[in-house]
């Protein structure tokens, strides 16, 4: 019954984004409008939780289910199974895409009537584009005959809570784009003299927000579950989402300037556009097996074609029309490196820079690959000497940037400005090298970069009179603390690899680490290997017990390790649990992260900056309707 | 559930977690300690070359992460050429030799790759002209 209904309710919202297609395009009646808006949420609604149900009762009649859950999952992992695989996630994307259509419509008042249903036309045309996607290559809904006693399970490797969690957050991300890009699409087709800037400005502040905590949840994950202390790879899934997570920051700041200037308007209908553009085109790489990668699990032509066709015909559309419609927006503001405005446009050049340098690195090898008999890889270390490298004089300006004046700044004043900063600076960065003691290139830039990032916004969180945003306050810390922790854990980092016996010692810094023991588990669906840590710190008092373990789940036959992590806000001990027996002792990974722990309250402090923002601009957008 | 019923699950989940202990044996991770090369120069030049070396089984990790077998015969590998002497640049010409570019995390630069290596800084130079260029107007501006 329920797939049934589930999948008649996604063919209702299929009609009813035509409906709105079409209602929006003629741009008539209202009531129409209301009709389908509504229709179409409540009808994707209804398809999303009537798969989480089927999840939930376990209902194998469903392929979707039957391939991806197990009676024996816990009810978390049944709820996050439904994002959990390709046909699921479609269905999310298409959910997260009609919330923000309704936002859109939220918008409407009797001034914007026509520039807002150009917006809801092209959000609707994006909407069935994925509608039609699922329905067609992808349905979450298909049968099997006849109904099955149990499920295939679920890859145990995802099965975290931060993973859970990790896709729609992520998609709130990406599918928010879409609303940027339908107000930039509706700014240049029509010729209505309404605050677009102010409209799209929220959509982008969130969608930015919830990326970026989706991506650092994502690392969060990799860093615990995949065991040997890393957590971003350069794998060209994490790049599918951080380039629109560059490209969002380029806009939200350049939004800015429009806001303050009426400036750079080409400039972010442009990014507007790539930027969405940016995130179909990530769907496109992962949901399509072209990469080989940790995260792929789909392997289906036709669906690829299927999103490459589409994105082909989305540039295609929003390129052309930017190309001739952009030109009334264009003016001729130009100003001054030393300005707010002027870092700002200096840093979203650098942005694109790095953006377009991490989507070469990503496509370069399927291109290689397709035109010649060669073969290449493009791995970490290209991005270090590339990407990261244009990145440092991003930061630079970045720390400065929001203590110059708009318009234009005198260059002894900037000095005088940026003092504080500077000393504060130095004698932080001299502070931490006497702590650690070890020097190296790497490590002396990222520390200057990080306290340069945190001590020019502390200045600025002092001097309140300037009325600087609490929230860009806020995730510029956020971004000061987060480069701590990177310089923190890959410069300082240390580990030892080593067979341990019951009842042997170790020494890493200055903790004694003693393997206690090894026991048997039974966890709700799997069966574990725990190895018994004590670690004691050199005056000889526990400090802490850490129990890393070796799990196999027998319904898909799979191993996975769980690395047991004591977390203080100087470092991490980290140990991992390989192979070994009684007889020869057990190999064990032992790290000391320094710092690591300042990436995620990093994360976390830009994201509430980024809510602070969302809820500021609502504000001021509601104030201003 | 009749008591037999729980008896022969319980058997099960015995047999399994005894066969456990024997399975774990493949599912080491990354650099193992007999691998570890007793001179402490050597072993951090082979973990360097490691963190280049894709692992070629694998998906996008280097062979220092990697717990796959075809990893860790490279890795021993790489040690055994650095104990026989080897410099770093014999030891990646002879991994390129035998597997190709495919091998390398960080793409040589040859034609093939010569946009791959120009173009960010490419990019970097034309965004430095475009601000270079708006301060100018902007100057020019002012001064009327």
């Amino acid at each position: 019954m329920a797939p049934t209904l589930g999948y008649l309710s996604l063919w209702l919202s299929l009609f009813f984004s035509i409906l709105q297609f079409l209602i929006s395009l003629k741009n008539k009646k209202l009531k129409l409008i209301n009709i389908s808006v509504h229709g179409l949420l409540i009808s994707s609604l209804i398809s999303f939780f009537l798969l989480m149900f089927s999840y939930i009762i376990s209902d194998f009649s469903i392929l979707n289910v039957f391939q991806n859950s197990h009676t024996t999952k816990p009810l978390i992992y049944k709820i996050a199974g439904v994002w959990g695989n390709h046909e699921g996630s479609m269905l999310l994307w298409i959910l997260v895409l009609t919330i923000f259509n309704y936002f859109i419509f939220k918008l409407h008042n009797e001034k914007n009537s026509i520039f807002i249903l150009k917006a809801l036309e092209t959000q609707a045309l994006i909407t069935m584009g994925f509608i039609l996607f699922t329905i067609f290559t992808s349905n979450p809904f298909e049968r099997i005959f006849p109904p099955q006693e149990n499920g295939l399970g679920f890859n145990p490797i995802l099965q975290d809570p931060a993973l859970a969690i990790h896709p729609p957050l992520l998609y709130v991300g990406y599918v928010g784009f879409s609303a940027a890009f339908s107000i930039g699409i509706a700014t240049l087709t029509s010729n209505e003299k309404v605050p677009w800037y102010n409209y799209m400005k929220p959509f982008v502040v969130t969608a930015w927000t919830f990326l970026t905590i989706g991506i650092a949840l994502g690392a969060v994950w990799a860093y615990y579950e995949l065991g040997w202390g890393g957590w971003w790879f350069w794998d060209p899934v994490e790049n599918a989402s951080f380039m629109p997570w560059l490209l969002g920051t380029a806009l939200l700041h350049s939004l800015i300037v429009v806001e303050k200037k009426q400036s750079l308007q080409t400039w972010v209908l442009l990014l507007s556009i790539l930027t969405f553009l940016l995130s179909v085109v990530g769907t496109f790489l992962v949901r399509s097996g072209i990469l080989t990668s940790v995260h792929t699990f789909a392997l289906d032509p036709s669906r690829g074609m299927y999103i490459l066709a589409f994105t082909f015909l989305l540039a295609t559309y929003s390129l052309i029309l930017f190309g001739t419609k952009s030109k009334k927006y264009f003016n001729n503001n130009y100003f001054a490196f030393f300005s707010r405005e002027g870092s700002i446009l200096i840093n979203n050049i650098l942005i694109v820079v790095v953006c377009s340098t991490v989507f070469l690195g990503t496509i370069y090898p399927l291109l290689v690959e397709t035109f010649t008999s060669n073969k290449i890889s493009v791995g970490e270390p290209y991005y270090n000497s590339t990407a990261v490298l244009i990145m440092i004089p991003a930061i630079l300006i970045m720390g400065v940037g929001p203590i110059l004046s708009w318009n234009r700044e005198e260059k002894s004043k900037t000095l005088k400005k940026i003092f504080p900063s500077v000393l504060l600076t130095s004698v932080m960065t001299l502070l931490a090298f006497s702590i650690y003691q070890t020097y190296s290139l790497v490590g002396v830039i990222g520390i200057i970069l990080s306290f340069w990032i945190i001590s020019n916004n502390l200045v600025l969180l002092l001097k309140k009179k300037a009325g600087h945003s609490g929230g860009m306050i806020l995730a510029h810390l956020g971004i000061g603390l987060l480069i701590l922790g990177i310089t923190g854990s890959s410069v300082w980092q240390e580990e030892k690899i080593i067979r341990m016996a019951i009842n042997s010692e170790t020494k890493i810094k200055e903790y004694n680490i003693i393997f206690k023991e090894i026991s048997e588990i039974k966890g709700p669906n799997y069966i574990a290997l725990r190895g018994n840590f004590l670690v004691y710190d050199d005056s000889k008092n526990i400090v802490t017990k850490l129990k890393p373990e070796n799990r196999f789940y027998p319904v898909k036959n799979n191993f996975t390790t769980e690395a047991s992590i004591h977390t203080n806000l100087f470092r991490d001990l980290y140990i991992v649990l390989g192979e070994g027996n009684f007889k020869d002792g057990w190999v064990v990974k032992i790290y000391y992260n320094p710092l690591v722990v300042w990436i995620w309250i990093g994360a976390l402090v830009i994201f509430l900056g980024g809510i602070v923002s969302t809820a500021k601009n609502l504000k001021k957008l509601k104030s201003s309707q | 559930m009749t008591t037999y019923k729980i008896l022969l699950t319980n058997i099960l989940l015995f047999i399994l977690s005894v066969s456990l202990v024997f399975l774990v044996t493949n599912n080491s991770n990354s650099v193992e300690p007999d691998e570890i090369l007793q001179d402490q120069k050597q072993e951090f030049r082979a973990r360097n070359i490691s963190k280049n070396i894709r692992c070629m089984v694998c998906q996008n990790e280097s062979i220092d992460e990697s717990s796959a077998p075809l990893a860790k015969d490279l890795r021993i590998l790489i040690r055994s050429k650095i104990k026989e002497g080897k410099k770093d640049e014999e030891i990646y010409k002879f991994l390129t030799d035998r597997y190709g570019d495919f091998i390398l995390l960080k793409p040589p630069f040859k034609l093939s790759t010569l946009a791959l290596w120009v173009l960010p800084f490419l990019f970097l130079i034309i965004g430095v002209l475009i601000v270079l260029f708006h301060n100018k107007k902007s100057k020019k501006i002012h001064y009327l």
